[in-house]
């Protein structure tokens, strides 16, 4: 911000021009799906791209409460339970997440021990490779483990995105704490586990919030896997979705409304952890 | 009654020996101070006796009882941090009360109330107790990590350059309080710093540390008085002791006489042959610059010199004299020298400290009638 201050009010002007003119890029198609949403479908499919019309809550009714499936057969789709396997799925695959990555990010910032930096790392390249890259071996042994089409596998295959995730940047946070914090609350005479659940955690809480929000909306957004070791008793709402899809239409309304609900619990979130996001917590125990 | 005792403790981090082989023992109710440079392994030590780190070789011992292998929150000993190490998401009032709700304090919720407020009225911080650590300035912090380690009346108190990081004013100002609290705390205080003005002032007795390996144990005056080798010498006193390479030559009356290479600085040996190890032919001459005394009438008797440079400090003025090819350090209460201006230096042959030119060991020491020094 300071910065901004010195330069040439013509060059910042630009600069303004630049980026609203990306940020116009950006939100256009999320602005147009919102319209969309609340468009009848001879407004959608429309050969001049209407801006102007009479908005409606049919395309919202129809998804909510039920009668989508009356005009097209082969278009049903059940939104409320996608939408509702999205958040089991996903919530669940989070709590696991930290349940387990909370311990081993602490394990990894904090003690030395045998593969430590080759188990961290093997943490990280679950990451590098698209997932598409490994649904087929994945699709064959969740068949043969009977996983395939259930919560558990899913939850289980969604670890690959949120676990990652939860022990690097909590690792981050928990390196960040003064071992000394710690090691004087050893002196007043708490075991580990007291130490543990009196300072380190809270000290992290900031983190903690921050990274499983993050988490959530990456396996909240993700795709591949519901589509390919889900079916229809377990997508996701972004697989569900393509069901708006048919061989004799597409309910680009429907499908718009039933995206802008998606978008709802991931959006929500972001502007909640925007005030978890200060790390100031932290600052002003060690000297300085 | 608590005391903690090392017997040949050693601490190495992969091969990086820290400490190799120390043995003490702090006295009961006394202020214990480890004083040596950065590196010396003082930290190493102290968490050693906290049980922070683990003993690589050794045993200590707390009244008498081992205690390499119980857990820290066990040993009732408290440590007061060089970074103070505060809770920063409690307040003032939790972190004085976070030793005290632990499981092994087992106070009620009445007694944990009253020894706050009574810590924080003794070290006048009562206004503070509902701030964050983060709203506490850095004196203000030292008090709650002093304030924490005491309410919880451990036995044995460990102090980790607890002052170093405050400014000069305060630090003058905390050391005095923590001599003060001493006194009407009756707690063993074993105190680590790199500054011995803070170890002199502070402690009953000294241990000199180094590399790993002890140096000297001894009251202040003895280590200042009385040093071990050139290390102990050179590492107490401001400005430097002044250490001038001499051998040992018999005068004209018979008499011994230590004579700096170039012979433009000669003194009387303050030992007899008796005293001089045999074939010791080269020795350090050490004298603290407060004994060298500066006379500007040239017929006095003395050693010549010229002055090289002249720092007024108020009190004193620090003076560096030229002698042959030495340049020496003296502290004189007089000023106004002027570059180059011819002088006379005089050493009273008591306050000369021999060392071994080759271990830097002192020859001195144990000598009869420098323990009849006075402070």
């Amino acid at each position: 911000m300071k910065r901004s201050r010195y330069l040439a009010p013509k060059r910042q002007t630009l600069i303004w021009l630049a980026l609203a003119g990306y940020a116009v890029f950006a939100l256009f198609p999320l602005i147009w799906v919102v319209m969309m949403s609340f468009k009848s479908h001879i407004d959608i499919i429309s050969p001049v791209p209407k801006f102007i019309f009479t908005p409606s809550l049919e395309n919202y009714k129809a998804i909510l409460f039920g009668g989508q499936s009356m005009q097209y057969e082969a278009g049903q789709t059940d939104f409320l339970l996608y939408f509702k396997n999205s958040c089991i799925i996903t919530i669940s695959a989070v709590v696991l997440s930290l349940l387990a990555g909370v311990p081993a990010s602490y394990a990894l910032a904090r003690y030395r021990f045998r593969f430590k930096d080759d188990i961290a790392f093997t943490f990280l390249s679950f990451r590098f490779a698209p997932e598409i890259a490994v649904i087929i071996p994945i699709y064959i042994l969740y068949q043969k483990l009977h996983l395939y089409n259930t919560y558990v596998g899913l939850i289980f295959v969604y670890q690959l995105i949120t676990l990652p995730l939860i022990v690097w940047i909590i690792r981050g946070y928990f390196e960040d704490i003064s071992v000394e914090i710690e090691q004087a609350a050893k002196l007043d005479g708490y075991s580990w586990w007291g130490v543990f659940t009196k300072i380190a955690l809270p000290l992290v809480k900031p983190g903690l919030a921050s990274t499983a929000v993050l988490a959530f909306i990456f396996a909240w957004n993700n795709f591949i896997f519901g589509l390919i070791l889900g079916s229809s008793d377990t997508y996701p709402s972004t697989v569900g979705t393509l069901g708006f899809i048919s061989y004799e239409s597409v309910l680009w309304g429907q499908m718009a409304a039933a995206t802008v609900i998606t978008i709802m619990p991931p959006l929500i979130l972001a502007i909640f952890i925007q005030k978890y996001l200060v790390r100031g917590l932290t600052m002003g125990a060690i000297r300085g | 009654m608590s005391t903690v005792q090392l017997e040949d403790v050693h601490k190495y981090y992969g091969k990086v020996k820290a400490v190799r082989g120390i043995s003490f023992e702090s006295l009961d109710k006394d202020i214990l101070a480890i004083l040596g440079p950065s590196g010396a392994g003082k930290t190493s030590t102290l968490k050693m006796i906290a049980g922070l780190e683990p003993v690589t070789q050794g045993e200590i011992y707390k009244d008498g009882r081992l205690i390499n292998l119980i857990p820290p929150e066990k040993r009732n000993i408290a440590m007061v941090f060089e970074s103070y190490a505060l809770y920063p998401h409690y307040t003032v009032y939790d972190n004085i009360a976070f030793p005290l709700r632990s499981k092994a304090a087992l106070l009620s919720q009445d007694e944990i109330d009253r020894r706050v407020r009574e810590t924080a009225e003794m070290l006048q911080m009562k206004s503070l107790l509902a701030r964050k650590p983060a709203e506490l300035s850095g004196g203000q912090k030292q008090r709650v990590s002093l304030g924490r380690a005491l309410a919880k009346r451990a036995e044995i108190l460990l102090m980790d350059e607890p002052l170093s990081h405050l400014d000069a004013k305060l630090r003058h100002h905390m050391r005095r309080e923590l001599k003060k609290y001493q006194s009407s705390l009756n707690t063993t205080i074993i105190y680590v710093t790199h500054d011995y003005l803070e170890a002199l002032a502070l402690a009953g007795r000294l241990v000199i540390l180094n590399e790993g390996v002890i140096h000297q144990i001894g009251t202040p005056s003895e280590v200042y008085y009385n040093p071990a080798d050139t290390f102990v010498a050179s590492l107490i006193g401001q400005p430097k002791i002044n250490l001038i390479t001499c051998h040992i030559q018999n005068g004209s009356g018979g008499e011994l006489k230590v004579i700096s290479k170039d012979g433009a600085f000669q003194v009387p040996c303050p030992l007899s042959a008796e005293e001089l190890p045999p074939r010791n032919d080269t020795v350090l001459v050490g004298v603290r610059s407060q004994h060298l005394y500066l006379s500007r009438n040239l017929d006095d008797q003395g050693i010549v010199g010229e002055i090289y440079v002249s720092e007024y400090m108020g009190v004193n003025s620090i003076v560096q004299v030229k002698v042959g090819h030495q340049i020496l350090n003296a502290l004189t209460k007089e000023q106004n020298y002027e570059i180059g201006q011819p002088v006379k230096l005089q050493v009273s042959e008591k306050d000369i400290i021999l060392f071994d030119a080759h271990t830097g060991k002192s020859l001195s020491r144990g000598i009869a009638h420098r323990e009849s020094i006075t402070i």
